[in-house]
């Protein structure tokens, strides 16, 4: 019987809003589906990629190095790397047997052509020229003064040779992105969009932004195929949306948002789904001494610390699903020192005297102050606001602010107190303790200075043994713990919802996830 | 129509204005979100800020977007690494237009119908019940309705269409209903009614013409409503139209897309305007020649 025209035409309308929906979910054996908090900036691995698509390109370039599951630095492309001068030069060796998507060969070539890319593309410089700028001749090439990037000697397809012009220990650890060089003659400046141009366990097929990727298996992966064919990812940010598909069986791996752990992994339907990994971050209650006199006063700080239930807050925010930590290096890192010193207990009676002693008795002559955060740290905020308060008898509201007017607040050093975190670029704990703490770092949030802390990590930096470097940092560490200049909060996990049956599926400390190993039922 | 011309730019130009200075109004730095808060690299953030024209003052920065706007040019986003914002909206419209087709295709047929079904002068419950069903589909935020559906529809995109139908519908049903009830009063039906017309005749072929010109008066509010939804509606069900489109630009402060994307539904409203008065002249010419007399 023939269907009316207008029910003709609502059907066809119905079919294609379907089609919208079901392109972010391919049913095709042997593909993993999986969410995305966000959508993707770029696909471009020259471009800043933000943690979102920095999680999806690390699927497709590799560098010298990757981080492995414990926070360390395992070989990558590269199989060996030596410097015979403390840091300041390093020889690579190059893996023989990695392969571009493509089907090139990966060899020294790939990694100059990546970093002359970086150093002279227009109108700014990629991401990585930053890591680059202790290469010798790098900034020459980059005010267009050299042709060639002088420091770089390739005695061979497979070794490299890099000299720098201070030594830089941690240059190895760096999270390059190498890119086969024959793409842009290939396929044209907007290569990467056409093609995918890595040696990692899958290539890039498809963006369609604001709603998809999708990964292929890499079958001459250096590392061995992928057991799945094919990943595909939907950009789900709604967590709402995120639990509808996983629960109608729409997805097998759901990755959750911190906000949501607690109520998701206590739904007794979710028993046995429930996977949390280490991550490598730092979280803190910062003190901006500048803003804030009275905290110039060690006491008060250590007032303010000791008024605090950190450990309640692992169990009543978190769900358990957070490490308690009383150090500056984050648990996901090879340089954490999980027993070094513990928390000191809550102890609202000391907290007490130790404010009485630097003479505000009961809060007196304390001005109000307010504990500011993004979104998600709202119920923390909240919780320790009214510790102080009840404790310090400090009036201590709550400022929550969307997360670009916060980022905003504490770069512009407006914020006294508040709670912040950074989760590791590259596997040392130079991440942590320099960008939060060294005076010249841009984002020493609280302006603090200590020249001792300065020299302790620029030594560091030049120290090639990690083991010498950690006990560095150690010095480092304590002398922050010492001083109180933030007070280190417990740490969430990354917790992902997994199909049962799914298996392999790891988050990496630095929120990366992992598929290369990663099995269907 | 090219009287109102004028009158359309002044309100495209007006949209433009209140766009740009909403979203260099609000707190944050667009740089920052571009590298998630995390300025390690001051070298960088500066030659992002120089690219994107952030160091240049609010007025300079205003007129470059106009005179790109009037050359055509859109600019470029500064949450997606430069994408043309003309590309951007090209992927978006698509959806949205796709999402707003289907709920007006299914929102007509389910207005009308129930419309005629409510408008019974024999018995009253089919207009209470009509009344009471298009007060709570008016009633609930669409947002809460859109998340219920999504909810009850495991994500999937019918249900978002349904989220954008279920609210047109009860607005059309209710005027349909009115109209009809009043036409239903007039003589002609009267007399159409003791020359022994059926009921289905009498409504469809006597009725409901003369009740479709004060609803196509209402067709224009009705898509304007469906559009003003879509961007809560899409966000619920992460489909990537012009809608959600906007309110991440909002959120990444990414200027250029939130404000081409607000002039892209103040377009959208004037042409659904202009169809509306189109689909009025249609029904009745009487309208359409006393608006084109001198």
């Amino acid at each position: 019987m023939p269907l009316p025209a207008a029910l003709r035409t609502l059907l066809t309308l119905l079919a294609i809003m379907a089609g919208v929906c079901s392109a972010a979910f391919p049913a095709m054996a042997g593909t993993l589906r999986a969410g995305l908090s966000d959508d993707l900036t770029t696909i471009d691995p020259f471009v800043f990629p933000g943690l979102v698509s920095s999680g999806v390109l690390r699927q497709v370039y590799e560098g010298f190095t990757a981080i492995d599951a414990a926070g360390n630095a395992v070989p990558a492309l590269a199989t060996r790397w030596e410097t015979p001068d403390g840091g300041r030069t390093w020889r690579f060796t190059l893996r023989p047997d990695a392969r571009f998507h493509s089907g090139r060969a990966f060899t020294a070539a790939d990694v100059l052509w990546t970093w002359e890319q970086h150093l002279t593309r227009k109108p700014q410089p990629g991401y990585s020229a930053f890591y680059l700028r202790g290469v010798e001749g790098a900034a020459a090439l980059q005010q267009g003064t050299a042709a060639a990037l002088t420091g770089v000697t390739i005695p061979d397809p497979h070794t490299l040779v890099v000299r720098l012009t201070e030594p830089d220990a941690l240059f190895p650890l760096y999270p390059f992105l190498f890119v086969d060089r024959g793409m842009e003659a290939e396929f044209g400046p907007a290569w990467h969009e056409r093609a995918s141009g890595g040696t990692g366990p899958f290539r890039l097929t498809s963006w369609r932004r604001g709603e998809s990727v999708r990964l292929e298996a890499h079958a001459a992966y250096w590392g061995g195929a992928p057991a799945v064919d094919a990943v595909a990812l939907a950009v789900l940010p709604d967590i709402n949306t995120l639990l509808a598909r996983y629960d109608a069986g729409d997805l097998d791996v759901a990755p959750l948002p911190d906000n949501a752990v607690r109520t998701v992994v206590r739904q007794p339907r979710y028993d046995g789904q429930i996977k949390a990994f280490a991550r490598a971050q730092v979280r803190h209650l910062a003190l901006n001494q500048d803003l804030y006199p009275p905290f110039r006063d060690r006491r008060v700080r250590e007032a303010v610390g000791l008024a605090l239930d950190r450990v309640a807050t692992v169990n009543g925010l978190h769900a358990g699903r957070a490490e308690l930590t009383n150090g500056f290096v984050t648990p996901g890192l090879g340089g954490y020192q999980p027993d070094a010193v513990p928390l000191p207990p809550t102890d609202p009676g000391r907290a007490k005297a130790l404010l009485a002693e630097a003479g505000h008795a009961g809060g007196r002559g304390l001005p109000p102050l307010q504990i500011a955060g993004g979104p998600n740290v709202r119920e923390e905020a909240t919780y320790f606001a009214a510790q102080l308060t009840a404790v310090l008898g400090i009036p201590v509201g709550v400022r929550i602010q969307e997360r670009a007017a916060f980022v905003a607040a504490i770069n512009e050093g407006r914020e006294a107190l508040f709670i912040n975190g950074w989760t590791a670029d590259f596997p040392d704990p130079m991440d942590q303790l320099a960008t939060q703490w060294h005076s010249a770092s841009p984002t020493n949030r609280i302006h603090w200075r200590n020249a001792d802390f300065d020299r302790l990590v620029e030594r560091a930096r030049g120290l090639a043994d990690p083991a010498a470097r950690n006990a560095l940092y150690r010095e480092a560490e304590a002398l922050l713990r010492d001083q109180a200049v933030a007070l280190p909060l417990p740490v969430p996990q990354f917790v992902a919802l997994v199909r049962p049956g799914v298996t392999g599926v790891v988050i990496r400390p630095d929120g990366t996830t992992d598929y290369h190993a990663a099995r269907l039922p | 129509m090219t009287r109102r011309l004028p009158g359309l730019l002044l309100l495209a130009g007006a949209a433009v204005l209140a766009s740009f200075l909403a979203s260099h109004a609000l707190p944050g730095d667009p740089v920052m979100l571009m590298v998630d808060g995390r300025a390690a690299d001051p070298e960088m953030i500066r030659r992002l800020r120089e690219n994107a024209g952030l160091d240049q003052p609010l007025a300079v920065q205003f007129l470059s977007y106009t005179l790109g706007l009037l050359r055509g040019d859109l600019g470029q986003s500064l949450r997606y690494g430069g994408v043309p914002v003309t590309a951007l909206l090209g992927e978006a419209l698509p959806v949205t237009l796709g999402l707003m087709a289907g709920a007006s295709a299914l929102a007509l047929p389910l207005g009308l119908a129930l419309g005629l079904a409510a408008a019974d002068v024999r018995r009253a419950w089919p207009g209470t019940a009509l009344t009471i069903g298009s007060v709570l589909a008016l009633s609930v935020p669409p947002l809460a309705l859109a998340t219920w559906l999504m909810l009850a529809g495991s994500g999937t995109a019918p249900w978002a269409v349904a989220a954008l139908a279920l609210p047109a519908a009860a607005m059309i049903a209710r005027l349909t209903r009115t109209q009809l009830m009043e036409v239903l009063e007039r003589d002609f039906i009267r007399t159409a009614r003791a020359k022994g017309l059926g009921r289905a005749a009498l409504l469809l072929r006597h009725a409901l013409p003369n009740a479709l010109v004060p609803l196509a008066a209402a067709v224009g509010s009705v898509a304007g409503t469906i559009l003003t939804t879509t961007a809560a509606v899409e966000s619920v069900f992460a489909l990537p139209g012009i809608g959600r489109l906007t309110v991440q630009a909002v959120l990444a402060r990414d200027h250029t897309v939130a404000g081409a994307a607000v002039l892209v539904f103040v377009l959208l409203q004037v042409a659904i305007s202009l169809t509306a008065e189109l689909l009025i002249g249609l029904a009745d010419p009487r309208l359409r020649d006393a608006a084109e007399a001198p």
